[in-house]
């Protein structure tokens, strides 16, 4: 809504993001100061390993746990500012979800329409525009045919197909998933991932996919992945064509910098060059030099102009 | 398709799912308000039957509330309508009014109860001797006069007398009054119809003409027993003068008004028929208030000394004393049932709380899921607690028509209360299970260190309660002052609830020394299973429903033990022996007959004497002193010594009642300045009376300088085979035709046939089967919510090679130590409950006795007992020993709970 006035606004806004757990006296990091910034319209996964943080990332981005420090924003919300009543509006219209769990998704004793019905009843989407509005998403999404079947009497495809319609049953401005495809075979997550890109396409809905699933890259533009609780790297594919006409998929790895001008370096770059608790930097016009901690010649005037403490972050 | 969409069938498909577990809650909540709302339904019918049943036991005449007023008949007439004849309602009126107007003032409860008053004036005797017949008796007349007796009796021969027409009133009349007798008092007076007497006494000379003898209409109507000598005359005879009869004769009731005139009426009988069979449980609580106010002030009939006749009564009855004693019997039967019922009732609550829990367990997904798709928090509880009332609601409702159906009784708003209670509980139990914020998660695997502190304090707190609640049982009993002890009432429950903690608490620590070692060895089973039974979550409902059922188990059967022994201890006491015989003396020949009878063993004779001084050291007692059979009691109780009758020596040995033990200082006592010594004390009354009383062997009598033995009381013990019936009818007419006869177990029955003592066995049977059922439920339960995580286990057995009787044995030993320690500690719970209901309840006014019996057990009911519970519980583990694993088709899917 304020979106539309500003357009630079983001659709999801993470600064500086600090989730931790603390009980009998054991304290768990699971986010420290994540920064993520997704446009509205934009289809974005996130991946990272087990005990990166990124369940707890959504978490906190469908409003159903808090940050421990930060800012979060979904949708034009501050999801460190909402009430009770506004976290009940920001989920009947502001995101949908869907899980990797079919239970936590459906109901197993509804059938697929029932579901979406269920959540428009829920979000409080009027009567009338009801029975159109679940023809047309089950259809959009190619579960049409299953929409008098409960979710025991579908494929797992076809149950997180009806877990999206479900998801944006009341229109949505974000959908939120949460590893969709951690329990299907190959085909049935291409499927699932096209589901959402094409509802991405279609309805404009900004959508954030969590995964582990590698695959997931070929089906989005952007790929954020997570590393200790932080934005480390993110992948941009785009496609062009070349000169003889025939498309050429072109993916880009990219480190993510912080407003504070902190810096991850792939793993693989860190063992390359023995790289270790400080490195030098050396500014050019156009780029920023790493090197190793070892004073050389050609180095020493970068490093006399570096600034310390960029080397003490880069090197961690 | 819109149909299947629409909130409504959304939300009843909601409710479908998973409806063994709202049919379980639906069935608790009937169960329970059935039993809640006909308990107190049963109970008052219990305590109407037993009042009708004291009361019925006490004589008509007794249970009437009946005076005998000074002064006779209130002369005058009614002021409003009457019943009597015109010329007898002029004289009898006021007696009538004055009499009504008495009843309808003796309180709300007790005035219906009682009927129209029955009365008669009767004289004092006047000498009226048979001239010419000296072999007749001497004679005195009563004259009675009864408005009413031309209804009561019918002429014999004759005529009735007509009214007395002497103008010059009775003094010095040369007119005969006429009269009328019964025809047996016509005959032992000698009296012929139409024969005239004269009664000359203290100024009063006056011929009396006999026109008629009558026979009753109807015999026993109780107007003869309150009114008596009438149908026989009372008849003197000491053995050395001559018979006195003494014979009432009727005069026609309009000629009050001259004996009115002569203040020769001096007694008003009159009565109230009191009816038992409307007496109910309902009123009794206010009618014997009512009852003792009516029977201790003076009723007035008339103000002071203005009119002729009775000025006021003081009515008397025997019906206080028995609603009385049922309603003390009642209150102990009701608290004694409120004691034992109450930890059924806990574990139904409980039981209630787990299913409808699992309820919104099952829900939870559903609504977490609703949450997050936005619909709002308070609209969610809104919905549970909606299906907590279309549960609840109708169960309660069918419980609660099922308990006024089957159980007839007075209905009001307080007899629904607890179905309405119960019906809410489902709605109120889902509302607050749901309430844990639906919109949020957390990490499991992070949980708070808070809730530990705050059960250890909580658990501490309630072991604490539970113990001062014992402590209060124990020493101020159920009820203090007439009002009841909650704390105390709630004491096995609590109680209960602590060995549960306690269990929970300590099981693990043999359990994992058992692991430990079970580690070392090879058995899957044992390995799994215990490590199963540590680390499972605890059914903590479960485990009190256990410890609860076999506590009521085992106290019951012993309470049923105590009770049965208690009931035959108290007719061996009162009776004495298999036969008893009182009344007439029985001298050496009538004893002699009876020991000669077929099946006699023993006979022993009981001389009751008046009650003789006592120096016991210095201090001065008063004790009936009885003469006894010494060898012949002894043998039929063992507590008195056989060398009562050693006689001889310095000191003669007595036996004492324990009433008067309590009483003594020393064993050596001086009785009548006879040096004597207590060679043992009577616990029981031994068929000798109760009170204070000293027994003494017949040989005694001498040394003692009493007279010769004499008894009047017989006691006689059966050889095996004999026939008590038998033998005291025999006996009886051996001893003479007074005599009364009694067999213990006529005493028996008569105890155990009081219809309270009846309910109250069979109530503990109810409580035995409840709790048992309870607790197959509670375990059923327990290991259907708990499929999942047992589905689970069984899955990875199964996939790591496991047989089915492999996966049978680890369930089985993980289900185990709980069940068995719940059994050991609900039995010991249970051993202990009844010292403490003994403790705090008067037991021995429902035996029909003084003494507290004491608590016994029989092994045989208890090994049944623990059988039956043993079974039970070994049923009601079926569910959990039945879990089907998940076969391969059907991969297992661990979602986040």
């Amino acid at each position: 809504m304020t979106a539309t006035a500003m357009p630079a606004e983001p659709e999801i806004l993470c600064i500086d993001l600090v989730r931790i757990f603390v009980a009998q006296g054991v304290e768990v990091q699971a986010l420290q100061g994540l920064n993520l910034r997704v446009e509205r319209g934009e289809i974005v996964a996130v991946v990272g390993a087990s005990g990166s943080g990124k369940s707890t990332l959504l978490t906190i981005l469908s409003g159903l746990d808090r940050p421990t420090a930060g800012a979060a924003q979904v949708a034009g919300r501050n999801l460190l500012a909402m009430s009770d009543r506004d976290r009940v509006e920001f989920r009947r219209n502001d995101v949908g979800f869907v899980w990797q769990q079919t239970e936590r998704n459906l109901l197993p004793y509804l059938t697929a329409a029932q579901n979406v019905v269920m959540a428009m009843v829920a979000g409080g989407t009027a009567r009338r525009s009801r029975e159109s509005r679940v023809t047309a998403l089950l259809d959009l999404l190619g579960v049409g045919d299953v929409r008098d079947r409960r979710p025991g009497e579908m494929s797992g495809g076809q149950r997180q197909r009806v877990a999206i319609a479900v998801a944006l049953a009341n229109e949505p401005r974000v959908l939120l998933a949460d590893e969709p495809t951690g329990e299907l075979d190959e085909s049935s997550s291409a499927d699932v991932l096209e589901a959402i890109r094409s509802v991405n396409a279609e309805l404009g809905v900004t959508a954030l996919i969590v995964t582990h699933d590698a695959g997931v890259s070929d089906h989005v533009r952007r790929t954020v992945q997570l590393r200790d609780g932080r934005t480390s790297t993110e992948v941009l594919r785009r496609t062009e064509l070349d000169d003889d006409g025939s498309e050429r998929h072109i993916a880009e790895e990219f480190a993510v910098l912080d407003a504070a001008g902190r810096l991850q370096l792939p793993a693989d770059y860190l063992t390359a060059l023995g790289l270790r608790e400080r490195v030098r930097l050396a500014l050019e016009t156009d780029r920023v030099e790493v090197f190793p901690d070892r004073p050389t010649a050609a180095t020493a005037a970068a490093e006399r102009s570096a600034d310390a403490g960029a080397a003490r972050e880069a090197g961690r | 398709m819109s149909r299947r969409t629409s909130p409504a069938s959304l939300l009843a498909s909601h409710y479908l799912a998973h409806p063994w577990r709202s049919a379980v809650v639906a069935v608790l909540v009937a169960v329970a308000v059935f039993l809640v709302t006909a308990a107190p339904r049963a109970a008052e019918l219990v305590t109407t039957a037993e009042l009708r049943d004291r009361l019925g036991a006490v004589a008509g005449s007794e249970r009437d509330l009946s005076t005998e007023a000074n002064g006779g008949i209130l002369l005058g007439p009614a002021e409003g309508d009457a019943e009597l004849p015109p010329p007898l309602t002029e004289l009898y009126g006021a007696t009538d009014a004055a009499l009504e107007r008495v009843r309808a003032g003796a309180g709300s409860r007790l005035a219906p109860l009682l009927g129209t008053a029955d009365y008669a004036a009767v004289s004092r005797p006047f000498s009226a001797p048979a001239d010419g017949k000296p072999e007749a008796a001497i004679g005195s007349v009563r004259f009675a006069f009864d408005p009413r007796i031309a209804e009561r009796v019918s002429i014999a021969d004759g005529a009735s007398p007509v009214p007395f027409a002497g103008d010059g009133g009775l003094r010095g009349g040369s007119v005969p009054l006429e009269i009328m007798v019964s025809a047996e008092t016509a005959e032992r007076m000698q009296w012929l119809v139409g024969e005239t007497r004269r009664v000359v006494d203290a100024g009063l000379s006056l011929d009396l003409r006999l026109t008629g003898t009558f026979e009753p209409v109807d015999a026993e109507a109780r107007y003869w027993q309150h009114v008596t000598s009438v149908l026989t005359p009372e008849v003197l005879d000491d053995g050395n003068s001559a018979q006195r009869v003494t014979g009432t004769v009727y005069v026609d009731p309009a000629s009050v008004e001259a004996f009115a005139r002569i203040g020769g009426l001096t007694r008003l009988i009159a009565w109230y028929p009191f009816d038992p069979g409307a007496v109910s449980a309902v009123d009794a609580a206010e009618l014997a208030p009512q009852l003792r106010a009516f029977t201790q002030t003076r009723q007035q009939l008339q103000d002071g000394g203005q009119g002729v006749g009775a000025t006021e009564a003081a009515f008397s009855s025997e019906a206080a004393e028995a609603i009385q004693g049922t309603l003390d019997r009642s209150t102990s039967v009701a608290s004694l049932l409120v004691l034992v019922g109450v930890g059924p009732l806990g574990v139904v609550v409980s039981l209630l709380a787990l299913v409808a829990t699992g309820v919104v367990q099952v829900r939870r997904p559903a609504l977490v899921l609703a949450a997050s798709r936005g619909a709002h928090p308070a609209a969610l509880r809104g919905a549970v607690a909606l299906e907590g009332l279309v549960v609840g609601i109708p169960a309660a409702a069918a419980g609660a028509f099922a308990a006024l159906a089957l159980v007839p009784g007075a209905t009001t708003a307080l007899t629904l209360l607890p179905a309405v209670a119960l019906g809410l509980a489902p709605a109120a139990i889902f509302a607050v299970a749901a309430t844990p914020p639906l919109g949020r998660v957390g990490r499991a695997d992070l949980s708070s260190g808070r809730s530990g502190v705050l059960r250890n304090a909580g658990e501490t707190l309630l072991v604490a309660v539970a113990v001062l609640s014992g402590a209060l049982l124990v020493t101020r009993g159920l009820a203090s002052d007439g009002a009841p002890n909650p704390l105390a009432i709630v004491a096995p429950l609590l109680l209960a609830i602590a060995v549960a903690i306690a269990v929970e608490r300590l099981l693990p620590g043999p359990l994992l020394a058992l692991q430990r070692r079970a580690t070392g060895g090879t058995g899957l089973a044992a390995f799994v299973g215990v490590a199963g039974a540590v680390r499972a979550p605890i059914a903590r409902v479960a485990n009190l429903a256990v410890i609860v059922a076999v506590a009521v188990a085992v106290s019951s059967s012993i309470l049923l033990t105590t009770l049965a022994t208690g009931a035959a201890e108290s007719a061996t006491s009162q009776v004495g022996s298999d036969v008893r015989v009182e009344g007439p003396v029985a001298d050496e020949d009538a004893r002699a007959a009876i020991g000669a009878l077929p099946g006699v063993a023993v006979v022993a004779g009981v001389d009751r004497r008046d009650p003789a001084r006592i120096d016991d050291d210095g201090a001065r007692l008063s004790a009936t002193v009885i003469a006894i059979d010494g060898d012949a009691v002894a043998a039929l109780h063992p507590e008195f010594p056989s060398s009562l009758d050693e006689v001889d020596g310095e000191a003669v040995p007595v036996v004492v009642s324990a009433e008067l033990a309590d009483e003594l200082r020393s064993q050596q006592l001086e009785l009548e300045d006879v040096p004597v010594h207590v060679a043992a004390v009577a616990q029981t009354d031994a068929g000798l009376g109760d009170g204070e009383w000293i027994a003494v062997d017949r040989a005694a009598l001498e040394r003692l300088e009493l007279r010769g033995f004499a008894p009047r009381i017989v006691l006689v013990g059966l050889a095996p085979g004999g026939d008590a019936r038998e033998v005291a009818s025999a006996a009886a007419e051996a001893v003479g035709s007074t005599a009364r006869t009694e067999t213990r177990r006529e005493r028996l029955a008569d105890i155990e046939g009081a219809p309270i003592l009846g309910a109250l066995r069979f109530s503990l049977l109810v409580a035995i089967a409840v709790a048992a059922g309870l607790a197959a439920t509670a375990i059923a339960c327990s290991a259907l919510l708990t499929i999942e995580r047992r589905r689970t286990v069984a899955t990875v057995l199964r996939r790591l090679g496991a047989d089915r009787r492999q996966l049978a044995a680890v369930l089985a030993i993980e289900a185990a130590p709980l069940l068995v320690a719940g059994l050991l500690a609900g039995g010991v719970l249970g051993a202990a409950l009844p010292h403490l209901v003994v403790a705090g309840l008067d037991l021995g006014t429902l035996l029909a006795s003084e003494q507290q019996p004491a608590v016994q057990a029989d092994p045989l009911v208890l090994a049944l007992a623990a059988l039956a519970m043993i079974a039970v519980a070994a049923a009601s583990l079926i569910p959990a020993l039945v879990t089907p694993s998940r076969t391969a088709a059907h991969p297992s899917r661990g979602g986040e709970r």
